[in-house]
């Protein structure tokens, strides 16, 4: 078995002892780091997150399996030179549940989704003001801000994070990604956000597309992953 | 209500019980425990069969929900800790638990009893919008289209989106001004619909407690309405929440406690939603005292609670409660599909002869649509509920598996193209609050389809 295949099955098994040793082992054994992320990361994790849509595993699986994979990351990363690190990296999102709202079940799934194909997240709970996503975007260097709500009226508070970045100054170094039970891609327009997903599977795609569109925020219109059949 | 003198004890356990972070709770307690009682209770899921009719599977159920109810308990978001309870303690609350109620007032007043797999006791039947985002225009006609139907025995409002031009927005004034604009619409759509007395669930706007409790008074909604007060997944509660329970305790409401298990999430698969969804109704019952213990599931990439898993999940859960509690089962059908297809009629058909021969004892019907697509449901939706929960009462189980499977077989296929139809204003003449001729023409063919598939007196 080949130093790659052994560190992809340890992630896949959710072994994080394992991952780092098998990761540090193909380090010395010379493997180019990037190849690593790409080939024993990115890739498998890939196939997990499709597995958790089609209901193959399920979240407790994906949360263990996405911290094994953070692991090796967090091994293989200082190894890789700064230009491979641009090309291999996911981006940090910075994600919670809006101010008024305690429901945290869909905003945790996707955060360990995102997990567990490759991004850094900071999850900020539930009852997240609009100041305190603000912070934590420009204290985390955040790419994407991910905000959610089951609740149609916490829905306003939406639109307060986007005001508060343009007034800060700082509307264009973040993504604005929302998504929720009542939230729709025509809400999403109006607050001026740059995206909208339905679910986790539509975070993950969104993420990605946003962050290799080669433009940076804010976006005209938001982009809309998950269409609806009429 | 005789069975809330707990509720004191249920504060004081709030501040006393175990501490746990968050994340442990979800993650590793509740985790640990289901894969754990899976095995244990031999609980395993069969693709083949969506009604089980293994009585000693659903037995082991319920043994497994007790058990995860004595374990994991409720989790307080606002004290981190979990309000626990003895085996003996829920035993002793599942005896004083109503297994009658009544709900309404006056000739349009609805009673509802504990039932069993197979019963031919008929179930209570809501019909609404619930969570359905409705603009102010369209908002009576909406309701009048459920309220005008006499399969519909329980109303369950839609969203109002503003109020006097205002967006209604959480923890502002606007949220209880909401809840009292709820109220006053309501009750003008049951006045014109001739059934003053008629139940209606409420708040459905109120995210916090004070957006519930304002309209819950004196001329807005009454003790005999059903006073929704949910749990946050997967088994939590808050001080905002318990709030609810409290105000509608004091009034002497009813509760429709309310729980929702997601399908994939920190409970698995099949199997282990459900011991989510038996252990939901006997935790409800002993921190809520509810009159109503409602659980469904959902389902996070399709948005509904119809898929065959689930719906095997929820039979066998039901079957579970039913054999050996006299609690009284609610449940929401969550079809994905919306008004004007006919895969809203094959899914909340599916789902009302599951839970109806599974001993539920009222079907609540729908979130069209997923409940969250604007102005996406009508009456039709919430008839075909009724209109099949009074044909599959005694009906045999073995019968209700043949008819379901062909429902899903019809709709399941369909389920990721997420169908969400029409809105109200398309299927329905809104100045007549009459279905358009071809959404009422769907209607029929599908009753015509179902009675050929067995579903006789339909």
């Amino acid at each position: 078995m080949s130093e790659i295949d052994r560190l992809r099955d340890a992630i896949v098994e959710g072994d994080e002892d394992q991952a780092a040793i098998a990761a540090n082992a193909a380090l010395e054994a010379g493997i180019d780091p990037a190849t690593l992320i790409k080939e024993a990361i990115n890739e498998p994790m890939d196939k997990v997150g499709k597995a958790f849509q089609d209901g193959d595993i399920f979240l407790p699986e994906l949360i263990i399996i996405g911290d094994a994979a953070r692991v090796a990351s967090d091994v293989i990363v200082p190894h890789i030179s700064l230009e491979d690190l641009d090309a291999s990296a996911g981006g940090k999102v910075v994600i919670g549940t809006i101010q008024g709202d305690m429901h945290d079940i869909g905003k945790n799934i996707v955060s360990a989704y995102l997990t567990a194909v490759g991004f850094k997240i900071k999850d900020l709970g539930t009852d997240v003001s609009p100041k305190e996503f603000v912070r934590a975007a420009i204290d985390e260097k955040a790419d994407v801000v991910a905000i959610s709500t089951l609740l149609s009226t916490t829905q306003p508070l939406f639109a307060n994070i986007v005001k508060t970045l343009e007034d800060a100054g700082q509307r264009d170094n973040f993504f604005i990604v929302v998504g929720g039970g009542p939230v729709t891609p025509e809400w999403a327009a109006d607050i001026g956000a740059d995206g909208y997903g339905r679910d986790a599977g539509d975070a993950a795609d969104l993420t990605k597309q946003l962050l290799s569109a080669g433009q940076k925020p804010p976006f005209d219109q938001p982009l809309v992953v998950g269409a609806l059949k009429q | 209500m005789k069975h809330r003198g707990r509720l004191l004890e249920v504060l004081r356990r709030a501040e006393t019980g175990p501490l746990i972070e968050e994340k442990d709770f979800e993650g590793t307690l509740i985790t640990s425990t289901v894969n754990h009682l899976i095995k244990e209770y031999g609980i395993q899921y069969d693709p083949e069969t969506l009604i089980p009719r293994d009585d000693d599977m659903a037995d082991r159920l319920y043994q497994a929900g007790l058990e995860f109810a004595v374990d994991v308990g409720l989790f307080c978001q606002d004290t981190n800790r979990r309000i626990t309870w003895s085996r003996q303690e829920y035993e002793d609350a599942l005896r004083s638990c109503p297994s009658k109620a009544v709900l309404g007032e006056g000739n349009d007043a609805v009673s509802l009893s504990a039932r069993v797999p197979e019963d031919p006791t008929p179930v209570v039947v809501s019909g609404g919008a619930v969570g359905v985002p409705v603009p102010d225009e369209l908002f009576q006609p909406l309701m009048l289209s459920y309220a005008q139907e006499p399969v519909i025995d329980l109303l369950e409002p839609a969203s109002i989106q503003s109020v006097y031009g205002m967006p209604i927005k959480a923890h502002s004034p606007l949220e209880i001004l909401g809840g009292w604009k709820e109220a006053e619409l309501v009750k003008q759509v049951l006045d014109r619909a001739g059934r003053p007395g008629m139940c209606t669930a409420c708040v459905t706007i109120s995210a916090t407690a004070v957006g519930q409790i304002s309209p819950a008074s004196y001329g807005a909604f009454r003790p005999s309405d059903w006073h929704h007060c949910s749990v946050v997944s997967e088994f939590k509660t808050n001080y905002e929440l318990l709030s609810k329970v409290a105000h509608t305790t004091r009034i002497g409401g009813n509760i429709e406690s309310y729980l929702n298990v997601i399908y994939g999430g920190y409970f698995g698969g099949p199997d282990g939603m459900a011991i989510g969804l038996t252990a939901g109704p006997i935790v409800l019952n002993q921190n809520y005292m509810g009159t109503t213990m409602s659980v469904s599931s959902a389902h996070p990439f399709l948005h509904c609670g119809t898929t065959s898993g689930q719906i095997w999940a929820q039979s066998l859960a039901f079957q579970a409660l039913s054999k050996n509690t006299d609690l009284l089962i609610a449940s929401m059908n969550k079809p994905a599909s919306g008004p004007g297809t006919k895969s809203i009629l094959y899914e909340n058909s599916a789902l009302t002869i599951a839970n109806v021969v599974s001993g539920l004892s009222v079907v609540e019907s729908s979130m069209s649509a997923s409940g969250v697509n604007e102005k996406h449901a009508s009456g039709l939706d919430s008839k075909i509920c009724g209109e099949v929960a009074r044909a599959a009462a005694g009906m045999d189980r073995e019968r209700a598996n043949e008819i379901v499977k062909k429902l899903a077989g019809l709709y399941e296929p369909t389920l990721k193209e997420k169908p969400i139809g029409k809105p109200f204003d398309e299927v329905y003449d809104v100045e007549r609050i009459r279905p358009t001729p071809e959404w009422q023409g769907m209607y029929d063919e599908v009753k015509n389809e179902l009675a050929h598939m067995g579903l006789v007196n339909i």
